[in-house]
């Protein structure tokens, strides 16, 4: 993987995927097995984590419990030996972007948990250097916290102009967040690239799920030749197909926001699903369907016109061919797509 | 079945008012989310129905019978806590059996209860397991199904989802919605998860700083929020407010986010708050009559593929959630429009004005 200069670089992926150790490893804190990093082009492969001038803000923040918030925040630049100006300096514009100008004199039994976020978030901000290793530190906050500290670390960033790797394995904090991806799966980079490829046009079906709110639907599908053209049946029907698509077994990705709710349009596939579940996520609704026997989600806005005519228990839905995604079924990666006609 | 009345309740510990004089009815047959950040109070309240504390001032009843001084068990009261409250080494049917068979109930009457337990939480392939055997989402489903079989007045949830892993929430959260629907029982749950209290609620009590600041049913609190914490705290991301930016003249009010100014009630010169929803401005990205350009400052993406959009008039910055497309090929800038029906005003107190925008869109 690469992160270059100026990134919101976030490695996205599951609970105990390794980005923990992946991150440890980019610090110092962790030796790699093999392989090498490299910072600014230098390799610090060899180097302790004091050589490689990396700020860190790890998962869990152990503040000192007895010293105020602002010796919480001057202690390592204490142990870097920064001087006392630069340390003022550092000090007033880290607690100025993350609003705690007022708790410098409190204690940590003192703070609310975001406040303690902050804190810590800040203290791992204060250090002289323009790279920056973040491992989920908003992790286990409540919602509405979450939703202020990512607009804080978002303006922080381009208010520093440096760089950030961040690990998250909350699939909306990675699409609110991040610039560019890194899908963490089965212990190796499954997909890199812009966050906006990575989401319209995935090369890794563990992508396409990792980086969609809701998840992506995965279906089991079946490709057969047709003369010259190659056809993938699914629950919902069969579509033509284009790539290199062999005969056989098939992974079907559709994200959620592709199923569509009503009447379907030229050329869709269509079917009417079972209705298991309908969850208001505040301005969205995400529906729980089922399609014979095998579960599946859409979401719509709320104020959806599709969405006010949805009766209890069944609701007809409909895929455009070009929303189909195959992936192989062993390698999951991507092999092919749906054929739009008309 | 009753409902659960409280009257001028509130709890002090020392100076700290953790609950602050509020009277409301938990109306009967209905599903009450008490919603709301942590420390606003909401267990507190909901400990003092219990009997689990003691209220400092007010009063508790349960029906027409007034229980502030009567101990839990007296309560009629059935509880599901973060954690499932089940006897550990039997099976599923044992769990729910054995409160039936402490109130006397006969074996055939029991077994039809259990029966019809099992089947609407999802527990009869499972009611001969040790409950040892189940995940803690099953486990969740056993303790629910006990507490709801022995049919006490009143149901209080406190937070019953929040220790279920990620993958089973979503099956108990379905569980409970067929269970209350089924049931039309007096259920009292408390949360901070507003997707559980959007989902869940016939009516949610939004809390705040030891009130309640509004009551109604999720979707009213949704689109007309009280006050400016209610219009906050619900929407992903919630509302944005302008504490600046525009200017009540007599009946108009004018903005640089406004092509027009929009006519306003005379309640609207108290204004000091305006308020909008980020999904519920309209984005387009040509020149449309009523919208005004604004510059793109940041981009994201959000639920269901929209994207979430910071934008900037003239100093006056938002946030706009609009369609995948729209925010994928708007580079620079974007029109937008903010329609009258979705404007709010609030006004020093944070609290909503009735300015007539609403009736007119």
């Amino acid at each position: 993987m690469s992160v270059n200069p100026g990134d919101f670089y976030v490695v996205s992926g599951a609970p105990s995927s390794g980005k923990s150790v992946l991150l440890r490893i980019v610090l110092g804190l962790e030796p790699a097995d093999a392989g090498s990093v490299y910072l600014g082009g230098k390799d610090v492969t060899s180097k302790g984590p004091q050589e490689r001038h990396v700020g860190y803000v790890p998962q869990s923040f152990a503040l000192f419990p007895n010293k105020s918030v602002r010796e919480n925040i001057l202690y390592p630049m204490r142990l870097d030996k920064v001087g006392k100006v630069e340390m003022q300096e550092t000090l007033g514009r880290v607690c100025d972007l993350l609003a705690i100008e007022d708790l410098l004199d409190k204690r940590p039994d003192q703070l609310s948990g975001g406040q303690k976020q902050r804190t810590a978030i800040a203290r791992g901000l204060a250090k002289q250097t323009d790279f920056f290793v973040l491992d989920d530190p908003l992790v286990g906050l409540d919602f509405k916290l979450r939703e202020r500290l990512i607009d804080d670390l978002k303006a922080t960033r381009s208010a520093l102009g440096v760089t950030f790797l961040y690990s998250t394995s909350d699939s909306l904090e990675s699409l609110l967040l991040a610039s560019r991806v890194g899908v963490l799966a089965n212990g190796g980079i499954s997909e890199e690239g812009d966050l906006d490829e990575v989401y319209d046009s995935p090369q890794a079906a563990s992508a396409m799920q990792a980086l969609g709110f809701p998840s992506a639907n995965l279906i089991d599908g079946g490709v057969r030749s047709v003369g010259s053209s190659k056809m993938c049946s699914t629950v919902l029907g069969e579509v033509e197909v284009s790539g290199d698509v062999a005969p056989g077994p098939v992974l079907v990705g559709i994200r959620s926001e592709h199923v569509q709710v009503g009447m379907a349009r030229e050329g869709a596939v269509a079917c009417t699903a079972k209705l298991l579940f309908t969850e208001d996520v505040g301005g969205s609704e995400i529906l729980y369907l089922e399609v014979d026997g095998v579960a599946m989600s859409t979401v719509l806005g709320s104020e959806s016109a599709a969405l006010a005519a949805i009766g209890s228990g069944s609701v007809d839905i409909a895929v455009d061919p070009s929303s189909f995604v195959l992936f192989d079924p062993v390698s999951r990666t991507r092999v092919g797509q749906g054929v739009q006609h008309g | 079945m009753a409902d659960v009345r409280v009257d001028g309740i509130s709890k002090y510990f020392g100076d700290f008012g953790a609950v602050k004089e509020v009277s409301t009815v938990f109306e009967e047959g209905t599903v009450t989310v008490l919603l709301g950040p942590s420390g606003c109070g909401k267990t507190t309240l909901m400990r003092m129905i219990v009997g689990l504390e003691t209220p400092t001032t007010g009063s508790v009843m349960i029906g027409d019978t007034d229980v502030t001084r009567v101990p839990t068990n007296k309560r009629q009261i059935g509880m599901v806590f973060q954690y499932p409250v089940i006897y550990r080494g039997t099976t599923v049917a044992r769990n729910l059996e054995l409160p039936l068979v402490a109130a006397k109930m006969d074996s055939a009457a029991r077994k039809k209860r259990i029966d019809e337990m099992a089947e609407i939480i999802g527990l009869t392939d499972v009611l001969e397991t040790n409950v040892d055997r189940l995940d803690n989402a099953g486990r969740q489903k056993v303790a629910v199904a006990r507490e709801v079989a022995r049919q006490p007045e009143v149901l209080l949830f406190d937070e019953p989802i929040t220790n279920v892993d990620l993958t089973s929430k979503l099956e108990l959260k379905r569980s409970l919605k067929q269970l209350f629907t089924e049931l039309r029982q007096t259920i009292i749950y408390v949360t901070h998860d507003q997707t559980e209290a959007m989902s869940l609620a016939d009516k949610i009590a939004l809390m705040n700083t030891g009130r309640i600041v509004q009551l109604d049913a999720p979707r009213v609190v949704y689109d007309r929020p009280d006050d400016v914490f209610a219009g906050w705290f619900l929407g992903s991301p919630g509302m944005n407010f302008l504490r600046t930016g525009f200017v009540v003249e007599g009946s108009s009010l004018h903005s640089p986010l406004l092509a027009s100014p929009i006519p306003v009630g005379a309640e609207a010169q108290h204004a000091t708050t305006m308020g909008i929803r980020p999904e519920q401005l309209t984005a387009s990205l040509d020149e449309q009559p009523d919208h005004v350009r604004a510059e793109i400052v940041d981009k994201a993406i959000t639920i269901g593929g929209r994207m979430l959009l910071g934008v900037k008039v003239q100093d006056l910055e938002i946030k706009a959630v609009v369609e995948h497309d729209i925010g994928k090929n708007a580079s620079s800038s974007i029109w937008i429009k903010l329609p009258q029906e979705n404007l709010h005003l609030f006004d020093a107190h944070d609290r909503k004005i009735e300015a007539g925008l609403q009736s007119v869109g």
